[in-house]
């Protein structure tokens, strides 16, 4: 179970990494913040119809992007995804607390469990990370010069808005993946943590991917082994020794500014 | 020979006119200076040559002639941790040697593995230039690009636009309120503010002027 559960978290966090260092560069740790709760939606209606969780998550969280990049020319962009997302929330909660007798369907969601993975699971996984994998590595030039500066990519003949189109549903597709692992409350820890660390240390976009990807692997690898160990729970370990790292980091910067 | 020509260009944000029936035309080896008050549309021009916005009219390039863009205010432009040298070698397919030799005209070799978000301003544009050289761009559009310069590195940044004229054979449209330099530099001037003031060659008297920034201006003009 750990060997398959380490294997699985650490696809996942590779994901996660190189998503991270695009979330981080365009500021987009809010964006994610707002599908991940979407997710929780998805997966609760997918529970109420009987139909596997991921694909109803799955739907819910592109349509979910989409309507941020449809809003994202407009000024209140931040305001619609932060009404947006504590609706999808609440409908998630008031779904599962009606009509779900497993609580644990609820726990694992928010919390993750990376130990109870299904072969479907295990199947649908693996075809996201290679289609985000995929998609970055092809559209790598594109991805970079928007995320530089958007205007410059335009007058460079770059369709920014599909590029952004793609982007999110790539995005949300990713979000998925770390649920599993981390769960809706912490998603986002991995989609920021690797790349907030790994900015602070490195310069140059590919030593950071490089970075960014290695530190969400370390902390995961590490997560997985030390909860089976010692009976903690997987998410959280995991989240509290890389926002460790990260603080320790930024206090030691903040202080060599200040000497 | 002009190689681009706009026509009857007007551009509506929202409801609001920003541009209306706007005319010029820009020749090989022209440099061209916008100017006009804050607000006058001169931004909204240089999108709408770029495609970045939507326009009505007719924007005519002559075949092969690459736009290039510096845009304003480079100071946020971005988080991205990307170094002088990975720009040069991801946004542009230019061989080494070429990529060499215009670290050389700017002056860019001891930065080149430095982030281009640790830069001054003056040298971030002296790199996105530079990225515009690299990949063929024939027609340069600077966003104000001496705002943030002091007036030693404002001579030598026009000096420097002049030498890439004669060495790269680029023409350039310059959006700025250097009106000091127009003698020196220009070829031609463009008053804007919202509507056309004055198009041509450079013949700015003190009349276009007050009436282009609707208050009493007086001009000294130097040479460089």
């Amino acid at each position: 179970m750990i060997i398959s559960a380490i294997i699985f978290g650490s696809i996942i966090s590779l994901v996660l990494g190189i998503l991270s260092f695009f979330v981080v560069s365009r500021n987009l740790e809010f964006a994610g913040t707002g599908i991940s709760h979407a997710v929780f939606g998805g997966l609760a209606i997918g529970i109420l119809l009987n139909i596997n969780p991921l694909i109803t998550a799955t739907i819910f969280s592109i349509i979910f992007s989409l309507l941020i990049v449809e809003s994202s020319n407009k000024q209140n962009e931040n305001t619609a995804i932060g009404v947006l997302y504590p609706f999808s929330m609440a409908i998630g909660i008031f779904i599962l607390s009606k009509f779900s007798k497993n609580y644990q369907d609820i726990w694992s969601y928010l919390f993750g469990n990376i130990f109870l993975i299904s072969k479907f699971d295990f199947f649908v996984f693996l075809v996201y990370s290679v289609v985000i994998v995929f998609f970055i590595l092809f559209r790598f030039k594109e991805l970079v010069l928007i995320a530089f500066h958007k205007e410059l990519a335009i007058s460079n003949g770059i369709n920014v808005k599909l590029y952004d189109y793609l982007f999110f549903i790539v995005l949300s597709i990713g979000i998925i993946l770390s649920v599993k692992l981390l769960g809706v409350i912490l998603s986002t820890a991995f989609l920021v943590i690797p790349s907030a660390i790994s900015f602070r240390l490195f310069k140059g976009i590919i030593k950071n991917i490089v970075f960014s990807c290695l530190i969400s692997l370390s902390f995961t690898a590490l997560g997985i082994v030390l909860s089976y160990l010692f009976d903690l729970p997987v998410s959280s370990t995991i989240v509290i020794m890389a926002s460790t790292l990260y603080l320790i980091l930024s206090l030691f910067q903040l202080r060599g500014k200040h000497s | 020979m002009s190689i681009l020509e706009v026509k009857n260009l007007s551009v509506i944000l929202g409801n609001k006119e920003i541009l209306k029936d706007i005319s010029f035309s820009l020749n090989e080896g022209e440099i061209l200076l916008v100017i006009g008050p804050n607000g006058g549309g001169k931004t909204t021009l240089l999108k709408a040559i770029l495609n970045i916005i939507p326009y009505s009219g007719k924007i005519y390039i002559k075949q092969g002639y690459k736009l290039g863009y510096v845009p304003q205010n480079l100071e946020n432009v971005s988080n991205l941790p990307i170094c002088v040298f990975e720009m040069f070698k991801f946004f542009t397919n230019a061989s080494s040697k070429k990529v060499e030799e215009i670290m050389e005209f700017f002056k860019l070799r001891e930065y080149k593995d430095e982030l281009f978000k640790n830069l001054s301003g003056g040298l971030k544009q002296k790199v996105l230039i530079s990225i515009s050289i690299l990949k063929d761009s024939k027609i340069l559009l600077l966003d104000e690009p001496t705002n943030n310069l002091d007036v030693s590195a404002q001579n030598e940044f026009y000096r420097l636009i002049k030498e890439l004229r004669e060495k790269y054979g680029v023409s350039f449209i310059i959006v700025s309120h250097d009106i000091g330099i127009v003698n020196s530099t220009a070829d031609k001037i463009l008053c804007l503010n919202k509507v056309m003031y004055y198009h041509g060659i450079v013949k700015v008297d003190e009349e276009i002027i007050r009436k282009l920034y609707q208050s009493e201006v007086k001009i000294i003009l130097h040479d460089h």
